[in-house]
């Protein structure tokens, strides 16, 4: 096999250009059932210089559309139906599959999947996996091994850890062998999608801590999707919140936090639990819409406290709110939101 | 070292199988009476020659009665007759233990032998062709086709398949073999009808070798037949799951080809399970080949076995042979268990402390 990425072979960049632009997205779903959009119109863009965007939302939201979009892992159901991607300059949704996966995959994006305790192959070494893009790329062996070694050390790993199988490994273990994988060909963009959602929580806080570090160390962008606000805030310099298929919400994480412009976002946040408060936990009833059927209004009109008879005809278009920080509802543009009872 | 241990717990059982299976037989064979009526008839036919034979020596009614009873009672005794089963049949399973197979009362070898192992060592290698071959043409045509499939599941050729599959899996081998000695070998005249050689069989060692292998494609064919189904089936529903399993999707974020894909993180992990299908599958086979044998005239161990339950009752063929059947079945288990075990570490027990500093 010939070397996929030659070395001097310098990707296309432009430097002004941000890390990744993602630009009126759409992701649609062949179903028994017909057809459903369920990524509408995102857009968003991450900074070079290792900027992390949170994409928060419940399950079935479509934050892992979006990703998935990205890194073209989409289900054989699904398919980009409109919208561009490009990553530094470079709109790499117009690539061929396999100019993406020889060009693009690993080399500049390299992903963390959701469940990260069945992410490893059980019958090959880690060392095995870890090195076999490389190995694809023509690397030398001893080369690849070396190069992986260092970088399992790098996220605290122990000597030896390559020539192990993965059931022997604990979970957090098998977390940081597969962000060791990841950085194996020095990635400009690494998505993450829920990396510490089955840890308990003390192995939580230490693979975010390694996430920071890296960030910080290596100026890699991410995409981190989660469901927890929390850990969002912890990592993400910006938070982008996802239901019914659009960003209802995106902005610098402490300005969205601390004042929520959309009811979403604000119900969201209440829901959080509180140590040591007497108040309960807000309750968001009901589900996420259906997408199949088409939605007239508001898609959150048929949960939100703030309803008004204008959200169930008319759909809302992000505004801005404040510097880099837009929400999608009527009322966004009036200043902080009224409050809500319960 | 982690790979031994597994493997010598696995051989443990499967010897405990063997001695289960021999327990069983005895108790068969014993409980019901029917070694003794095996042997009851055996000593009824010798008596009646004995009988003609002292006849014509001795005149006297009273002593030709009385030589005839101690000529029986010698004979009962020869067999064992005197003793109740529960002591004549351990014995005799103990001998079969060590090998030691005994004499067949009606079979021989072509060159006259009536030891039983001599005759196993005839009939074995016929078998072991259909078996070994059809196994691996399953396999072949399985893994080829079932990761075809997996890559199209609810396709028109994959709904096509499980009914075949399904329609495979319950055709009794011995019907699908008349139905194919009818259509090869009467309708169309393209292959033998049985036998494993011509007559007269050629005389030169490789048109003999043709020969047989010319003979040998319809009982193939048969066993290929009703096993190929479940075999096409285990092997898609496998890759099918394994394929969706979240390190496939690593392999292809990571950018690992399609082969790579499909060999190392699929097919590789689903390896196990196939590989159990396939000698499970084998194990029916071995019972699937004593009635295609017999269909077939295949001069084999099934037919053997046939001859030796429904021909003239032979106890010590019947022993020897399903001691042999098991022997094979159990083998095949062990040598299913070593794959397993070298093929997913998981299986290993302590394996880990190999890398370990």
């Amino acid at each position: 096999m010939s070397p996929l990425t030659p070395a001097g072979e310098t990707p296309v960049t432009d430097p002004a250009a941000p890390l990744l632009s993602v630009e009126g997205l759409a992701v649609e779903y062949t179903t028994a059932r017909g057809v459903v959009r369920s990524v509408d119109g995102v857009s968003f863009t991450l900074k070079t210089g290792g900027e992390a965007l949170g994409l928060i939302g419940e399950s079935g939201s479509g934050k892992t559309s979006i990703t998935s979009a990205v890194t073209r892992l989409l289900p054989r159901n699904g398919r980009v139906a409109e919208g561009r991607i490009v990553l530094a300059g470079e709109e790499v949704s117009r690539l061929s599959d396999e100019e993406f996966r020889k060009r693009i995959r690993w080399s500049r994006i390299a992903v963390v999947v959701q469940g990260a305790m069945a992410s490893l192959n059980p019958v090959l070494r880690v060392g095995d996996q870890g090195t076999e893009r490389l190995r694809a790329d023509g690397v030398a062996r001893r080369d690849a091994e070396a190069r992986f070694a260092a970088l399992l050390d790098r996220v605290g790993l122990p000597r030896g850890t390559e020539k192990r199988y993965p059931h022997e490994l604990s979970g957090g273990m098998k977390q940081r062998a597969v962000i060791a994988m990841a950085l194996t060909h020095d990635p400009q963009l690494l998505v993450l999608d829920e990396p510490t959602s089955a840890l308990d929580v003390s192995i939580q806080a230490q693979i975010m801590n390694l996430l920071k570090e890296l960030k910080r160390e290596r100026g890699i962008g991410m995409l981190f999707i989660t469901h927890d606000l929390g850990l969002a805030s912890d990592l993400c310099d910006r938070v982008a919140v996802v239901y019914g298929g659009q960003i209802r919400e995106i902005g610098g994480t402490d300005a969205l936090l601390a004042g929520p412009r959309d009811p979403y976002t604000e119900r969201l946040l209440a829901s959080i639990p509180r140590i040591r408060s007497a108040e309960a936990p807000g309750f968001l009833p009901g589900a996420p819409p259906d997408l199949r059927v088409a939605i007239p209004g508001c898609r959150f009109a048929a949960r939100c406290p703030l309803v008004f008879d204008r959200c169930r005809t008319e759909a809302p278009d992000l505004v801005t709110v404040g510097e880099g920080h837009d929400a999608r509802c009527f009322l966004s543009a009036d200043g902080p939101l009224p409050a809500v009872r319960g | 070292m982690g790979i031994w241990r597994p493997i010598a717990t696995r051989a443990a059982s499967l010897f405990l199988v063997l001695i289960a299976v021999l327990v069983l037989l005895v108790l068969s064979l014993g409980a019901t009476g029917y070694s003794d009526r095996i042997l009851t008839a055996i000593v009824g036919e010798e008596m009646r020659a004995v009988r003609t034979a002292l006849a014509a020596q001795i005149k006297d009614p009273d002593e030709l009665e009385a030589a005839v009873r101690t000529q029986q009672e010698e004979l009962e005794r020869s067999y064992g007759l005197d003793q109740p089963w529960t002591l004549r049949m351990p014995a005799m399973v103990a001998r079969v233990l060590v090998l030691d197979l005994g004499e067949a009362r009606t079979v021989r070898t072509t060159t006259g032998s009536n030891s039983v192992a001599e005759i196993i060592l005839e009939r074995l290698p016929p078998t072991m062709l259909l078996i070994t071959t059809s196994l691996l043409i399953t396999a072949a045509i399985g893994v080829a086709i079932g990761t075809w499939l997996s890559t199209r599941v609810g396709s028109r050729s994959d709904r096509i398949a499980s009914w075949i599959a399904a329609v495979s899996n319950a055709l009794p081998g011995w019907w699908s073999g008349i139905v194919l000695i009818f259509i090869f070998g009467f309708a169309l005249r393209w292959l033998p009808t049985g036998g494993m050689y011509s007559t007269p069989p050629p005389t030169d060692p490789l048109a003999r070798a043709l020969d047989m292998v010319w003979h040998a494609i319809l009982p193939i064919l048969t066993l290929v037949l009703v096993s190929i189904g479940p075999s096409v089936y285990v092997v898609r529903t496998m890759t099918m799951s394994v394929a969706q399993e979240d390190h496939v999707t690593l392999a292809r974020a990571k950018g690992m080809s399609g082969g790579s894909i499909a060999r190392r993180h699929i097919l590789r992990v689903a390896a196990p399970p196939i590989v159990t299908g396939l000698i499970l599958g084998l194990a029916a086979s071995l019972g699937g080949s004593i009635l295609v044998e017999t269909v077939f005239g295949w001069q084999g161990m099934g037919r053997l076995y046939y001859d030796a339950i429904a021909g003239t009752p032979d106890e010590a063929l019947i022993v020897a042979l399903t001691f042999m059947f098991t022997l094979l079945y159990v083998i095949a288990r062990l040598i299913l268990e070593i794959l397993y075990v070298l093929l997913d570490p998981r299986v290993r027990t302590g394996g880990g402390r190999r890398g370990a500093a």
